[in-house]
């Protein structure tokens, strides 16, 4: 079966691809979208400390395999063809993934960024450092820490969840090109011929 | 419409870890899909909502004709969504995809249905589901039927609407072949293949035919008649026999005409529902057999369940039970004996075996006797053995001879062999049969000793046709021989 081509992709949101990507790779046993039902999108949902507004992450999942077995993710997904504003909507998925790092959230063990087009090259290599992270809190303070001050803000910020986040965000870049890199169908066929022997099914 | 289904899936997908939901989401669908039919086979995957793995599995292992379907869980429900997924989807695996909430109106639900098809996929929805497993339709045995059916070869998308009008239609039409009403059994048989894929829907058109010919109406007045006749499957005849009595004689005598012993045996289990009473009535008269044996009550464990003089089916084996004996039924005479603990019978004395062949009218082919440690096999002459020979041998071996096997021709004249050690008679040509009810009348009288009143109760369910001994005694002018104490355990 040819997949993967432009009739497959069209009228599929981002996060949709994006799951079936992640899937190919069999290190993912299973995702869900935002969009695909209430519960769904509850389940990827989060407050802001302050100011009674929600955020909401586009898939959630869990994750097979050493060294990642068991873990959950969540992931923001941009079916971006440029950069278009992706900086600082990255920022504040930053702000979001220490808010959820606070809040102990579930699909907290692994903050993916998945995007179509790579944005701020210059920095690419130093987006999900501590400082960026720090940075991006400080710029979305008002909804994690109220009326407080940038100076204040930095007191307040929690450096080990700052770590914690740093370590945990995932930048991945698609293509369509590399969309059509599925697993083939007899090798999907081995796969679960192995789980069976296994007796995983 | 909700059902208990339905709720607890929507309850379970609450659960904020996706892999606990999920897990509990399977063990729901497994105890469904078990109580919709107990014989199939699920397993689970440790995947979820996943593009390539599938949830669960399907496996059919006492049916030949079913492949493995694949059942894929989908927490989306929008139909774009569902076609794009259900193209990265194996045919092979006839997949079933289960939408776990209730499809949105779409104008991509016709294109769903048409990628389904072709992928020989299901996709259904929560609401569907709902349909398919409730309990409160007016004919809960055909629905299960038809869920069956379904689970075991729908194709296409089936939304609340859509499985309503297939259990009603299906149901409806049941209805109307059994009263001969060609316009209701035709859209049955229409939505049937429409809905099923084509092995499954021949075997829903089978039981509708088969309803329909019960009618008495000819097969060629449906319009959308089969080319060919089917053989009702095992689900189909277990509704026909568990669902609503039919009292209609002549319906069941024209059922037993498309059906054999050999394909009620092949059911694993038939409870001893009024149908089968009135099937056997009439399969008494129309089947042929290979093979019974009698057990006496005293040796037997007692039947549990089984009110007396009605018939069962268990592990591929036909029972009779009277309140003094149990008549099995089966293919061969090492199923009956493999059965339980092999006994062996107290041997009846000569003079009475020679008495109860005349009475029922057999003629006698060959003898094996005992007496102490002596034993006397013997053939007749040109095959047949004189009642003057049998005295002869038997006074050869003295005083208290008694008879372990006998060859007799019963009227439809294919040699039968009655083992009074074990109890069984068998036809002894590998090909042959005879009337099961010449059978089942020569091994109750030649292993039991009734009470005249057990007798006449016995007859009114198994017809003594032409071995009433009563009768036969008048017509005999000889008195009776005064039988011996009844042959029992040893």
């Amino acid at each position: 079966m040819a997949v993967g081509e432009d009739a497959h992709l069209k009228g599929i949101s981002g996060a949709k691809r994006a799951k079936r990507y992640l899937e190919g790779t069999m290190r993912v046993s299973g995702a869900f979208a935002n969009t695909d039902s209430p519960s769904c999108a509850r389940k990827l949902t989060l407050d802001w400390p302050r100011g009674g507004q929600t955020f909401s992450f586009d898939l959630g999942g869990s994750m097979r395999g050493k060294p990642y077995h068991s873990d959950h993710f969540c992931a923001e997904v941009k079916n971006y063809q440029g950069p278009g504003d992706q900086g600082p909507h990255f920022v504040e998925f930053l702000a979001k993934c220490y808010v959820a790092q606070t809040q102990g959230y579930l699909f907290g063990d692994h903050y993916m960024w998945i995007t179509w087009a790579p944005f701020a090259v210059k920095t690419w290599s130093q987006l999900n450092s501590t400082e960026k992270i720090e940075a991006a809190v400080i710029q979305h303070r008002e909804r994690i820490f109220g009326d407080v001050s940038e100076t204040e803000a930095r007191s307040l910020i929690d450096q080990s969840t700052v770590k914690d986040v740093s370590a945990r965000v995932w930048l991945i870049v698609l293509s369509e090109k590399q969309e059509t890199l599925l697993p083939l169908d007899e090798w999907r066929a081995i796969v679960a011929g192995e789980l069976t022997r296994k007796g995983e099914w | 419409m909700v059902s208990t289904v339905t709720e607890s899936i929507s309850e379970a997908l609450e659960e904020i870890d996706p892999n606990r939901s999920f897990a509990q989401i399977k063990r729901i669908l497994v105890t469904t899909l078990r109580d919709m039919n107990p014989q199939i086979q699920v397993t689970s995957t440790s995947y979820f909502n996943h593009t390539h793995v599938p949830d669960m599995v399907v496996r059919w292992p006492n049916d030949d004709d079913l492949t493995d379907r694949y059942i894929y869980l989908r927490t989306a429900t929008e139909a774009n969504d569902l076609k794009s997924d259900i193209a990265f989807l194996a045919r092979e695996n006839r997949p079933i995809v289960l939408a776990l909430g209730n499809f949105e109106e779409s104008t991509g639900t016709r294109a769903l249905n048409s990628i389904s098809v072709d992928q020989n996929a299901l996709v259904l929805d929560l609401a569907a589901l709902s349909v398919l497993t409730s309990a409160s339709t007016a004919d809960s045995s055909l629905t299960r039927l038809v869920s069956k059916s379904v689970i075991e070869g729908g194709q296409g998308v089936l939304d609340e609407r859509t499985a309503a009008r297939l259990t009603d239609t299906v149901t409806t039409g049941a209805r109307a072949a059994r009263r001969g009403e060609r316009l209701a059994t035709d859209e049955a048989l229409a939505v049937a293949s429409t809905t099923l894929s084509p092995p499954i829907a021949r075997r829903l058109t089978a039981f509708l035919t088969t309803l329909w010919q019960g009618s008495g109406a000819p097969v060629g007045a449906l319009e959308r008649a089969p080319r060919y006749q089917q053989k009702l499957d095992e689900s189909s005849l277990e509704y026909l026999l568990q669902g609503e009595e039919i009292l209609d004689e002549e319906f069941w005598h024209r059922i037993t005409r498309s059906l054999t012993l050999y394909d009620l045996l092949r059911m694993r289990r038939v409870p001893p529902a009024d149908n089968l009473q009135h099937l056997m009535r009439a399969a008494l008269i129309s089947w042929d057999a290979r093979a019974c044996s009698i057990t006496s009550h005293f040796t037997a464990a007692a039947p549990r369940g089984v009110a007396p003089w009605r018939w069962s089916v268990n592990s591929g084996i036909l029972t009779f039970h009277a309140p003094s004996f149990i008549l099995s039924v089966a293919q061969k005479v090492s199923q009956l004996t493999s059965v339980g603990e092999q006994r062996e019978y107290e041997l009846p004395p000569v003079e009475w075996v020679r008495e109860r062949v005349q009475l029922l009218g057999l003629s006698l082919k060959a003898v094996t006797l005992l007496n102490g440690g002596r034993k006397l096999s013997y053939q007749g002459k040109e095959g047949r053995l004189h009642h003057e020979q049998l005295n002869k041998l038997s006074q050869t071996l003295g005083l208290g001879a008694t008879v372990k096997d006998i060859e007799a021709w019963p009227p439809s004249g294919m040699p039968l062999r009655y083992n009074f050690s074990a109890h069984t008679s068998s036809v002894k040509s590998p090909r042959g049969s005879v009337p099961l009810l010449e059978l089942v009348n020569t091994s109750v009288h030649l292993f039991t000793h009734l009470s005249s009143e057990e007798e006449e109760l016995l007859m009114d369910v198994i017809p003594p046709g032409s071995f009433d001994l009563r009768n036969r005694r008048d017509l005999l002018t000889r008195p009776e021989a005064e039988p011996p104490d009844t042959p029992g355990h040893r």
